[in-house]
């Protein structure tokens, strides 16, 4: 009995340390940062890493532009969420206020455009054809909206 | 006098009956081995033995357990040695004396090896149980007795842990992949996910 249960414990243990052991070591890193980006984009296109750092050095000029856009994005969507609440509240909305987010939402709207197909091109310019057909079928949620071929 | 109590039946130990018993360093009754009757005193402490012969001893019990020290031999009478004398009756003699001294002279001669015939009744009369009639613990037990088995079985829980760890690895990589490829998405295009902002026609922008 007693052999019985310590060949159990040890069964148990050896499971749980194992499974522990490779689950820590093998576990991918958080998603935190654009180098893990990149390093997904390399890993998945299989760049070279001659591309890798043109593509890499591309990301980071353009990473400003896309977080401004990006914060502008927020902002317009909280004002929004505003409006509605006032609609909903009040019973009334300021129509000057709604026209002019809206005339900024159409501007950031044409940015957002100019800037994804920007950064869409260069990237892909540094592809090679399988590539960049790989890239843009990532890419084909964000750029249903973008006609990328023309700027190909 | 009367015998006491009752005689033990064969196979069986009997409550307040004789039981013939080995120590553990003796292997069996030899030829010239006489078992002896231990005197039945009623201040006997209750399943002890007393006297040996050779390391074969006859107790008296008092109830069915083993004494520590001793285990069962054989649930077979034993035959007493012919060449031995009756005891001698005297007025003094214990009741048991007589009990036993007729005991013997019942009993048949028996052959030469005792020895072998009682080894040969015990096997007859307790036969192993196979393995299928075992409970599934004692069949777990007697499978974990083996050391090729239990380190077969720690082996296949270590593979098991390393197998549900690389399930829950491509698990979480698939999320991840998926996280990236919407992160990425978003880094591209900050409107991926603003559904609640008016968005501009791709057709307006058309040069």
């Amino acid at each position: 009995m007693k052999r019985t249960v310590l060949t159990l414990s040890l069964g148990i243990v050896a499971g749980t340390l194992g499974h522990l052991g490779w689950f820590s070591t093998q576990r991918p890193e958080p998603i935190d940062s654009l180098e893990t980006q990149l390093a997904w984009i390399r890993a998945d296109l299989g760049l070279a890493p001659e591309q890798f750092s043109r593509i890499k050095q591309l990301h980071e000029q353009l990473e400003p532009r896309q977080l401004h856009l990006a914060a502008e994005v927020a902002r317009l969507r909280a004002e929004f969420a505003a409006f509605e609440r006032e609609r909903v509240e009040a019973g009334e909305v300021d129509f000057l206020k709604v026209a002019r987010a809206a005339a900024d939402s159409r501007t950031l709207d044409m940015e957002c455009n100019v800037s994804a197909r920007q950064l869409v091109a260069a990237a892909a310019n540094l592809m090679t054809a399988e590539q960049r057909r790989r890239y843009l079928e990532i890419l084909a949620p964000a750029l249903k909206d973008v006609d990328v071929d023309q700027t190909l | 006098m009367r015998w006491p109590f009752p005689r033990p039946r064969r196979g069986h130990l009997h409550r307040r009956g004789i039981a013939i018993l080995c120590s553990g360093r003796a292997q069996g009754l030899g030829p010239g081995v006489e078992p002896r009757v231990i005197r039945w005193r009623e201040a006997m402490p209750k399943g002890r033995a007393k006297g040996s012969i050779s390391g074969v001893q006859r107790i008296v019990c008092s109830h069915t357990e083993i004494p520590e020290g001793f285990h069962l031999r054989s649930r077979l009478r034993l035959s007493p040695t012919p060449s031995l004398p009756p005891p001698a009756m005297s007025p003094t003699s214990d009741p048991l004396d007589a009990a036993v001294h007729a005991l013997r002279e019942a009993t048949p001669p028996q052959p030469e090896s005792v020895q072998q015939e009682v080894w040969r009744r015990i096997a007859h009369a307790e036969p192993t149980p196979s393995p299928s009639v075992l409970p599934w613990w004692r069949r777990l037990e007697a499978a974990f007795a083996h050391p090729a088995f239990a380190t077969a079985f720690v082996a296949a829980c270590l593979l098991l842990g390393l197998f549900l760890a690389e399930v829950r690895l491509n698990h979480l990589h698939r999320e991840r992949t998926v996280s990236l490829e919407r992160s990425y998405l978003q880094l591209i295009d900050p409107l991926l996910n603003a559904t609640d902002l008016p968005r501009a026609q791709p057709a307006l922008h058309r040069p």
